[in-house]
């Protein structure tokens, strides 16, 4: 029985793939200097992810153990090429922002992971709805860092004019690659606390009982 | 399973068949993509062209004469595209012959990632009267993409006092995105004494000489001359 609400919180919070297990680190550090990037990427993530994990679950059985990595990458790189065209052919201006990390998707540690871990593993539809709410997870991340970004490094968010008009001042750090790291380590070590508090009111209720 | 079944032909293909298998399926399902998005995404190439042109140019009929080409020098092959003559058509007399307003060059230099697009116009004698970077490509935003900028395509256009030199000064390079910048200039600059020599030499379809009319009427006359002296000799 497939638990809906257990896998939606995994791969939002509990695993998320950005902010807990560090997955795909180098599209969430380059790309996310404006919102819609973000958004652009993450919804990107979520094709590949349902497709790959659709695609190597249905053929789980068939695939030996010893060629599984060289089958998996041969089925998310044309998947991701698939998905690149129709970007090109009618999205451009995604195409434009996202650039070299469309097809950078393919060596996303993400999509690799979640078909070794859970796709190879289990059933289509299972495996259908752990790439989507891994992909929502990391579109969620992603977003959340790049609003950040660009509201402190640009004075907008999703190119929108937010502080600029009151006189402020843009910190172009944010935008730049040090920024990145900077952010993302605040964002993490900021999840990490709450979780680490989350677990330790559990255990306390669990020992109370 | 022991170690001297697993260098078997059999077992080796056993392993491998599911591989191939998978890589002919993946390939199909790319092939079907392409064939779907290939004609929309040259399409809408060409109408940017298109339009980039028309705006260089400030004529909404402007368009490239498909029948006119010129062989782009082997030296120059890396960053110059290609070399196109540019017409305008008459939209309600169409039998009319379209009339030459220019050329343009499709440039692609290297830039600091990666391959930077642009556009170059140039008016009937060769001088340049408008540039349009298409695509910055890979370049680092806020510094190589700022030769995207109208400010500094502007600089490129030259006016009966301004002229563009052979080789890149530092007018033409923005600090701070010099490995952007210069190749962009450079490429401009090659293109201009590329079509001056073109023009020059009055290169039209792949580097046939074009006769001119006074070439054409001298060689008529002393066809005439030789026939009368023939004439004149039977009598």
């Amino acid at each position: 029985m497939v638990d809906i609400k257990k896998m939606f919180k995994n791969g939002l919070i509990t695993e998320n793939p950005t902010f807990v297990q560090l997955l795909g680190m180098c599209p969430t550090l380059a790309i996310t200097t404006e919102a819609s990037n973000g958004v652009g990427m993450g919804v990107a993530v979520i094709l590949v992810l349902m497709l790959s994990n659709f695609l190597i679950s249905l053929m789980r059985k068939f695939i030996p153990s010893q060629v599984r990595i060289a089958s998996y990458i041969v089925i998310i790189s044309g998947v991701v090429t698939a998905i690149q065209l129709l970007i090109k052919a009618y999205v451009p201006a995604l195409d434009k922002s996202l650039g070299l990390f469309i097809p950078l998707i393919v060596v996303n540690c993400i999509i690799l992971a979640r078909a070794e871990a859970f796709a190879s593993k289990n059933g289509v539809l299972p495996s259908v709805l752990d790439g989507l709410f891994m992909g929502i997870g990391f579109t969620f991340a992603l977003t959340i860092l790049a609003c950040i970004r660009e509201l402190i490094g640009a004075g907008t968010l999703f190119g929108f004019d937010i502080l600029n008009r009151f006189g402020y001042e843009p910190i172009t750090f944010f935008v730049q690659p040090a920024g990145a790291f900077i952010t993302l380590g605040v964002l993490v070590a900021a999840v990490t606390a709450i979780r680490q508090k989350a677990e330790a009111k559990k255990d306390k209720e669990v020992d109370d009982k | 399973m022991s170690k001297n079944n697993q260098s078997t032909p059999v077992y080796i293909i056993k392993i491998m068949y599911p591989l191939v298998v998978i890589c002919a399926i993946i390939a199909l399902l790319v092939a079907a993509v392409n064939s779907v998005t290939a004609p929309v995404i040259e399409g809408r190439a060409e109408a940017e062209r298109n339009a980039a042109i028309q705006a260089l140019f400030a004529n909404e009929n402007a368009a490239i004469d498909g029948e006119t080409t010129f062989e782009v020098p082997a030296e120059h092959a890396k960053v110059i595209d290609k070399i196109s003559k540019v017409v305008i058509s008459d939209p309600e007399n169409p039998d009319l012959a379209p009339e030459h307003i220019g050329y343009c060059i499709q440039l692609s230099p290297n830039g600091f990632k990666g391959a930077v697009d642009l556009l170059a116009a140039f008016d009937p004698n060769g001088r340049v009267i408008g540039v349009d970077v298409t695509a910055t490509n890979d370049e680092t935003k806020g510094f190589g993409t700022k030769v995207n900028e109208p400010e500094y395509e502007s600089k490129f256009v030259e006016t009966e006092e301004k002229t563009l030199p052979e080789t890149v000064t530092n007018d033409y390079i923005i600090s701070g995105a010099t490995k952007t910048s210069k190749p962009v200039a450079q490429s401009i600059m090659t293109a201009k004494t590329v079509l001056s020599g073109i023009i020059s030499q009055g290169l039209v379809e792949g580097g046939v000489a074009e006769e001119t009319d006074a070439e054409a009427n001298a060689e008529a006359d002393a066809e005439a001359e030789n026939e009368n002296e023939g004439q004149e000799v039977a009598e």
